[in-house]
């Protein structure tokens, strides 16, 4: 075990950990404020991904440009989805609203696999680096692109828990995820918070699909690995909260590249899941998560 | 609810209910005699189509499965069927569920008295498919499911026109012996696929080079992050000289993408055993670009290697059916239905024994060339009821967009 593998091993389980933050912090603010286990999140990650596609390739633009595209194709299918299939579960029109929620969202997640699927291509696509280029670095080489997602990840993670803290519209977040009624007591309109905070969710998603799609491709299923990673994180870092998302990304990124280069790539995953298992012994509500 | 009925003055009377029953008794097993008869001696042979018809199975393949043989069922018919009775194709999903696909074995089985079936493709439906074919007896063909054990475990009614992981993996080892590479990372995805190639190139590679140095790296497929298990090719020492690739869509190319991406290759000679790129090439090129260039593939189709005449027969049929040529497991696909109506034809039965015991010696020329089964009794054999009459060939791509322009092996004639 030489110095170099260890420092390859680590940089590339943080950038691949950064990664996965990324994934996981839509699924994490649609939780945190709405209480949603959003299962359709791979889909939205999958719609970002085929918007800056269909932009790069329609209007012959750049992949840096197609980014205004993801992200609003991430709000618009978002913001339309909680407004007419969501909002039931606190409109309080249904019984179950948790169950509701989630076989929706399942729902929904193989619908839009299926609908690309028959309507456009099964075939993997994928759109030219944003940064093209590698950095070598000890025994690997990691692209730009890599870099970039995983600079851009910390940028949108640390923003959201300042935009989540100190600004007014993250506080009306933040009553609404307390208690809805108290907040609309006191004034918020909590629908519309509701609508926005999923959409914003939902961009992440997209954000997160438009940088990935140049590492890892375009196709209906792509979708699968993000959401069990999400939901993987999510659950390590406690249900809804972003630093919680953070942390638990890098965490998994380690796990996962220490256990493929030290024991061996096939218990790759079974260190994710078995520091999951650990620290949900030792902390039940995950490490940033809180009781309600 | 039917003592309501009786007692209502509107509603029939308790007699004209009973009436009304017995005539539906009636005419329901006058249906099914009739229906009975036509199935007799002068009604359709049925054979069962059971292929992926739908996603998250491979249905594009399904599709163009279904289609030769409803090409075969129309050009034979024009001909006056077989036994002078029409063919009827019977056609049912594959999926992905192996429960699904053999419940609608057991109903074509049972129900539609089927005299076989094609059109299988996942080994790992597939393989469920032929051990249910022990308790509902029927001809099954196989041709690109590669599973080792779809011939190894000996099924009485299963026979395969195809290659097989340990087939593939012989070709793998021949070739890397050839082009003298000595020391070989073989990424291999879990599964029957991945992990039957891994077997079969250590098999082989005791046989016929020990020299060999082979290094497994497994993967999960469907992941689309496979940067910590491709670490360990980094760390290698000595680093290999031969990266072999056995992994299936989608993570085939996102494999090809991010060993490019890491360094690895073009440093280190990259070889993949599936002919993805060479089938879907518009698709394998978007994705990975200048990643694919220099990587070897490996096919059981060559562009320097014509059909036989029944073979350009086929691809004429086909090429003004679907606007391009057939791919070489379509073709095969061919020659299994045309085994199986010679079989017919041959021995004047739908008798599933004695088209079984016709098949297993029958000698035919097929689309790519001769055709017989072995039939190598010992227990693991794969060679039972399998073809063996077909070649490898390897490709490389030394431009973004090429497939076959640059045979290496066997050299172009």
């Amino acid at each position: 075990m030489s110095i170099p593998v260890i420092i390859s091993a680590l940089l590339n389980g943080l950038i691949l950990g950064l990664i996965y933050s990324l994934i996981t912090a839509g699924v994490s603010l649609i939780y945190g404020i709405m209480k949603v286990s959003n299962f359709a999140h791979g889909e939205f990650y999958m719609i970002g991904a085929y918007a800056s596609y269909f932009a790069t390739t329609l209007l012959k633009i750049p992949t840096f440009a197609s980014l205004p595209f993801s992200l609003m194709a991430g709000f618009v299918a978002g913001y339309t989805v909680e407004r007419f299939l969501i909002s039931d579960t606190y409109k309080k029109k249904i019984e179950r609203p948790g169950e509701y929620a989630m076989l929706t969202t399942l729902g929904l997640s193989i619908l839009f696999q299926n609908i690309v699927r028959e309507f456009y291509s099964p075939f993997m696509k994928s759109t030219l680096p944003i940064l093209p280029g590698t950095v070598p670095f000890y025994l690997i080489s990691i692209s730009w692109d890599r870099v970039l997602a995983a600079i851009i990840s910390v940028i949108t993670l640390v923003s959201l828990y300042l935009f989540i803290g100190k600004t007014k519209t993250g506080r009306a977040w933040r009553a609404t995820a307390q208690n809805k009624v108290g907040a609309l007591l006191t004034g918020v309109n909590m629908e519309r918070q509701c609508h926005i905070s999923y959409g914003v969710g939902t961009a992440l998603a997209a954000l997160a699909g438009y940088l990935l799609a140049p590492l890892y491709g375009i196709y209906p299923s792509m979708g699968y690995w993000p959401l069990t990673i999400s939901f993987v994180a999510m659950t390590l870092g406690g249900l809804g909260s972003i630093e919680g998302s953070l942390i638990a990304g890098i965490i998994i990124g380690l796990a996962h590249s220490f256990t493929a280069s030290f024991i061996s790539p096939s218990y790759a995953d079974v260190g994710m899941y078995i520091v999951l298992i650990i620290v949900i012994l030792v902390r039940p509500t995950g490490l940033f998560g809180r009781k309600d | 609810m039917a003592s309501r009925i009786i007692s209502s003055k509107k509603a029939v009377t308790k007699m004209q209910a009973i009436l009304l029953v017995v005539i539906i008794v009636v005419v329901a097993v006058i249906g099914a005699v009739a229906y009975m008869l036509m199935q007799g001696p002068t009604g359709p042979i049925k054979i069962g189509v059971i292929t992926p018809l739908s996603a998250p199975a491979d249905y594009l393949a399904g599709s163009l499965i279904r289609r030769t043989a409803e090409l075969f069922v129309e050009a034979q018919n024009k001909k006056g069927g077989v036994l002078g009775r029409p063919l009827e194709l019977v056609v049912a999903d594959q999926t992905l569920d192996a429960g699904t696909a053999i419940s609608n074995l057991v109903r074509m089985v049972t129900n539609d008295k089927i005299v076989g079936l094609v059109g299988p493709w996942e080994s790992g439906v597939a393989l469920p498919m032929a051990e249910a074919t022990r308790q509902y007896p029927t001809l099954m063909f196989c041709t690109y499911s590669w599973a080792d054990n779809i011939t190894a475990n000996k099924y009485p009614y299963v026979f395969r026109v195809g290659v097989a992981n340990l087939l593939v993996s012989k070709g793998t080892i021949e070739w890397v012996k050839i082009a003298g590479y000595k020391n070989a990372a073989c990424i291999c995805e879990e599964s029957a696929y991945g992990l039957g190639m891994w077997e079969g190139m250590n098999k082989w590679r005791d046989e016929l080079y020990p020299e060999l140095k082979l290094t497994l790296i497994t993967t999960k497929p469907g992941k689309t992050d496979y940067t910590p298990e491709l670490m360990q090719i980094s760390t290698m020492d000595p680093p290999p000289d031969l990266i072999i690739e056995n992994e299936n869509l989608p993570h085939a190319n996102t494999m090809v993408k991010q060993l490019y991406e890491m360094g690895l290759t073009p440093k280190i000679q990259l070889m993949s055993s599936t002919p993805f790129p060479l089938w879907v090439p518009d698709s394998f090129w978007e994705t990975c670009g200048e990643a694919g260039i220099g990587m070897i593939n490996q096919d059981s189709q060559s562009p320097y290697v014509e059909f036989t005449s029944i073979g350009q027969d086929f691809s004429t049929l086909y090429e003004a059916d679907q606007g391009s040529k057939p791919p070489v497991w379509i073709a095969w696909y061919w020659d299994c239905l045309r085994i199986l109506v010679k079989a017919i034809e041959d021995t004047k039965s739908t008798d599933i024994n004695a088209l079984k015991d016709y098949i297993e010696n029958i000698q035919i020329q097929g689309t790519t060339g001769f055709i017989k089964f072995e039939n190598d009794p010992t227990p693991g054999s794969i060679m039972w009821h399998q073809w063996t009459g077909f070649k490898f060939y390897f490709f490389k791509f030394e431009a973004v967009g090429e497939t076959t322009e640059h045979q290496i092996y066997p050299p172009v004639p």
